[in-house]
């Protein structure tokens, strides 16, 4: 059977949008009446049962000007498929260029709009709005915290998603992390190098709850590898580790060293030291020092990054080696990994991946931070940085 | 300990095990269980790997079963259309096992077949036994389950068993499926459904209750006048009169699904959420309800069958009337209760309680009367004056939250006009509530018994419906009240309420 997760609400397209209409700043909430009150009356005329408005948080969604136009709309396809899920007021804070600001327009525009879908098997249409506040030059770190103040919904809680490169310490930053009670970043496609070290700061400084769409990945995989150590007397080998491996396509690194940053947090590991380099900076390796609990000769690390077969961008091999035995997870194609262990020969399993929208809506809806995933990134920031530091 | 899986059970994903279904060529498996699976299957909460092994009498085949699964699933699961990859995944882990439930050797080939599935799957022996036969069907199936060594008492590899209502039909018939399940399982796994308690509102019940500080300071004798549960249905006996004969509604809801919500409602707060936690809380405001004195039961107690009538546009038979139904029986059709808890809570506030067939329409919920204010400064003057305040918890359909409030009519005078306030689970969250066999199927495969009914919770409902059968027995009485369908019950349940009160139209 699949490999499981947690619980991400099915959800559909959808259906229809009203168009965004651009209103003055202090209009937002007016003119979103005005267009709830227009889809309440064209649901009672075409007999479509009503319609059902639903809020459960505030969204505040930033994409600065680099983000460029593909990733936008990548971000505005997620947001509206996991809308049923999520039912929200979305506030969208983009920035664009001074230069691209049209003439007589003013530093900040609004536009509002809503968007409807059929929810759980067609019997219900469900609404939710968005207010899209767009800054030119400079104006948006100036005017976003004030604006985002003013049109949050009350007493809904509000979760900033941060989904282009991670989040720059500023004073936009600052404000609106004051304001959020979660923050959704993506570690695999949000940065570069330092991204995973950068996190684990921000982590560490943030009292937010932090969601991270990277970890989320993961689930299903820790899930099965977990599974191959349930077996009576399997767990034990756990205590005999001879090596780690893991291996990603370059878009999956930072989800490949958060993989192996959580081994070695549950192996325990306290501290890694580099030893030779491989092939090339793709390849590192280094010594994992046990913790009291066990491992007691230490064990080598390594972690290779190389393309995928048919362009798959995320994790692409788990191997433990524990007691003279091979415990391993291959990704074979997007939908099926194979297991090896043991106690079972070669076992091919389809693996689910979840699509961006599922991981949102499951990040929301889950307790907090997971304590594994800051274990997990301490582990992994501490590969990152003992390998910079060799440098 | 598997340090790997620190951390994981959160999540709520159960460990690798097999589900066997006995019954599973009945409506039940397809119309319920399998579209369940399936999704939570979709939702990723079943477990890697996870198999389920149908066992019948008829000669499916593993093909067969799950040609009629699939047909299940198509019909009655939650999330249509079928995901075909899904289900071609989810097919690959359905077998069928051909067996009579009284046949020994039916459980020692059962045997076999599992730890074949185990082996090549390279999963624990984890079990899962889920009874939907029929109840006479039980203890043999229990008996044998032991003796061909199906069943360990152990927590790992675990067995654990799922019992479908009803639990006996009696208290000494209850006693004696419990002690028949222990001779083999330990009460902790054991797994008694009534799927009431899946709900979505049900399980909010306690959320409303003990998550927020404001309902339960006015969760008492000071504030409330009276509590009115009502567990109705538009539908009759659709081909079940012959089973009905012998149950009768005070078995077929009463003792079940509306005691077990009313103890939600009425019990005293856990000390955590930890399930024996909630179920003592349970069996004591089960065991603080008032003994009816046998021969006052007729004050506390109105029976009732419905005939023909309108129901819902249609012209419906009288229950009398209905295939499998002895023209002169005196099997309840409709029941209302007054009931008293006698405990510092809950003291002399009644509790009305009615479930009927054949209602003008589906509902169940439960409504807290509150007293008026001490002092009444409006409607004096002759304008409309104060309302009752009542909060209604609606169970099904429609699942939700309201509370009814007097509000100042506008204009000059000062009349006073019945409002609401609405919580709905379908607009607030705006998604349908799960249905109650995927909670609960996943709950028993996690092995969380909090929604599951208890041995002593189910002697202490059994014990004082059996009560109310032995004062109906000793009454010997050829006729009872009769209503008309499409109505909501007799004139005799009325005049169970006190001064002043009617029953709500819900």
């Amino acid at each position: 059977m699949s490999a499981p997760a947690p619980n991400p609400p099915q959800h559909s397209a959808p259906v229809s949008y009203s168009q965004g209409q651009p209103v003055a700043l202090d209009q937002a909430e007016k003119a979103l009446a005005a267009l709830w009150r227009q889809a309440g009356e064209d649901a009672a005329a075409d007999g479509s049962g009503g319609l059902t408005r639903a809020c459960l948080w505030n969204l505040v969604v930033y994409q600065p000007s680099e983000s460029g136009e593909t990733r936008v709309k990548k971000v505005d396809g997620m947001l509206a498929e996991a809308a049923p899920g999520v039912p929200s007021r979305t506030i969208r804070l983009t920035t664009r260029p001074a230069g691209e600001k049209p003439a007589g327009a003013g530093d900040v525009q609004c536009w509002v709009s809503t968007l409807c879908h059929v929810a759980s098997g067609g019997k219900r249409q469900v609404s939710t709005e968005e207010i899209r506040l767009t800054g030119y030059g400079d104006a948006g770190g100036k005017h976003f915290p004030a604006l985002v103040r003013a049109l949050l919904v009350p007493d809904l809680p509000v979760a900033l998603v941060w989904l282009g490169a991670l989040p720059h310490r500023g004073r936009l930053l600052g404000q609106l992390l004051n304001l959020s009670d979660r923050i959704l970043v993506d570690t695999q496609t949000g940065g570069g190098e330092n991204a995973l070290t950068d996190m684990k700061a921000l982590v560490e400084e943030t009292q937010a709850y932090f969601i991270d769409l990277g970890w989320m990945r993961l689930n299903p995989v820790r899930y099965l590898l977990a599974g191959l150590f349930d077996p009576p007397g399997q767990a034990e080998l756990l205590q005999k580790v001879e090596s780690l491996r893991v291996e990603a396509a370059p878009a999956g690194r930072n989800t490949g060293l958060l993989m192996l940053g959580w081994l070695l947090s549950r192996l325990g590991a306290p501290s890694v030291k580099v030893a030779e380099t491989g092939g090339g900076s793709d390849d590192w390796r280094w010594n994992a020092k046990p913790g009291a609990s066990g491992n007691n000769g230490g064990y080598a690390v390594e972690f290779s990054v190389r393309e995928g077969e048919g362009g798959h961008d995320g994790l692409l091999a788990v191997e433990i080696r524990a007691g003279g035995k091979l415990f391993a997870l291959y990704q074979v194609d997007a939908l099926h990994v194979a297991l090896e262990s043991p106690l079972r020969n070669e076992q091919r399993l389809p693996l689910y991946g979840w699509s961006d929208p599922e991981l949102l809506v499951a990040g929301l809806s889950g307790p907090g931070t997971d304590p594994l995933y800051a274990e997990a990134l301490q582990s992994a920031a501490r590969l990152v940085e003992a390998q910079a530091w060799n440098r | 300990m598997n340090p790997l899986r620190e951390g994981l059970i959160k999540e709520r994903v159960p460990e690798p095990q097999v589900m066997v279904i006995f019954g599973a060529s009945g409506d039940l498996t397809r119309r319920k269980l399998l579209p369940a699976l399936y999704t939570l299957a979709r939702e990723r909460l079943l477990p890697a790997p996870f198999a389920v092994v149908g066992f019948a009498r008829r000669p499916l085949g593993d093909e067969g079963f799950r040609q009629k699964m699939r047909e299940g699933c198509d019909q009655f699961t939650r999330l249509r259309p079928v995901d075909d990859t899904l289900w071609a995944t989810l097919a690959d882990a359905i077998y069928y096992h051909q067996g009579s439930f009284d046949d020994p050797a039916a459980y020692t080939t059962l045997k076999a077949r599992l730890e074949e599935i185990d082996t090549s799957l390279g999963v624990p022996a984890n079990r899962l036994f889920y009874l939907s036969t029929p109840p006479s069907a039980y203890p043999e199936i229990i008996k044998n389950l032991g003796e061909a060594g199906l069943v360990t008492r152990s927590y790992s590899p675990f067995a654990r068993i799922i019992v479908e209502k009803p639990f006996g039909r009696d208290l000494e018939t209850a006693r004696t499926l419990n002690r028949q399940l222990k001779q083999v399982f330990r009460e902790v796994q054991i797994f008694r459904i009534d799927h009431y308690l899946g709900k979505e509102t049900v399980q909010n019940m306690l959320v409303f209750r003990f998550g927020n500080g404001i309902f339960e300071p006015l969760w008492n004798n000071r504030y409330v006048d009276h509590i009115q549960i009502t567990g109705a249905e538009s539908i009759g006996m659709e081909g079940r009169g012959a089973y009905y004969e012998e149950a009768g509604i005070l078995r077929d809801m009463v003792q079940n699904h509306l005691f077990q919500v009313m103890s939600l409602m009425g019990m005293e707060p856990p000390v955590s959420m930890d399930s024996d936690a909630v179920r003592d809380e349970k069996v004591k405001f089960l065991r603080s309800l008032r003994t009816i004195p046998l021969d006052k039961m007729d004050e506390f107690v109105v029976r009732a069958q419905y005939t023909s009538g309108h129901v819902l546009g249609e012209s419906v038979a009288g229950y009398r009337q209905e295939p499998g139904v002895d023209p002169g029986s005196t099997t309840e059709t409709y029941v209302a209760l007054k009931l008293y808890v006698d405990n510092w809570r809950w003291a002399n506030v009644p509790i009305y309680l009615r479930s009927a067939k054949r209602m003008p329409k589906r509902v169940t919920e439960i409504a807290i009367h509150y007293r008026h204010a001490p002092h009444q400064v409006f409607g004096s003057d002759g304008g409309r004056g104060p309302v009752r305040n009542v909060l209604s918890i609606r169970i099904q359909p429609d699942e939700g939250i309201s509370l009814h409030f007097g509000s100042k009519v506008p204009g000059p005078t000062t009349d006073i006009a019945p409002v609401n306030m609405e919580f709905r689970y379908g607009t607030s969250f705006g998604a349908e509530p799960p249905e109650a066999y995927e909670r609960l199927i996943l709950d028993a495969m996690l092995g969380d018994s909090t929604l599951f009914t208890r041995d002593d919770e189910v002697e202490a409902s059994w014990s004082f419906i059996s009560r109310i059968h032995e004062a109906w027995r000793q009454q010997k009485k050829k006729q009872i009240p009769l209503f008309e369908a499409g109505s909501w019950g007799p004139v005799e349940a009325d005049e169970l309420l006190g001064e002043g009160i009617s029953w709500r139209t819900p």
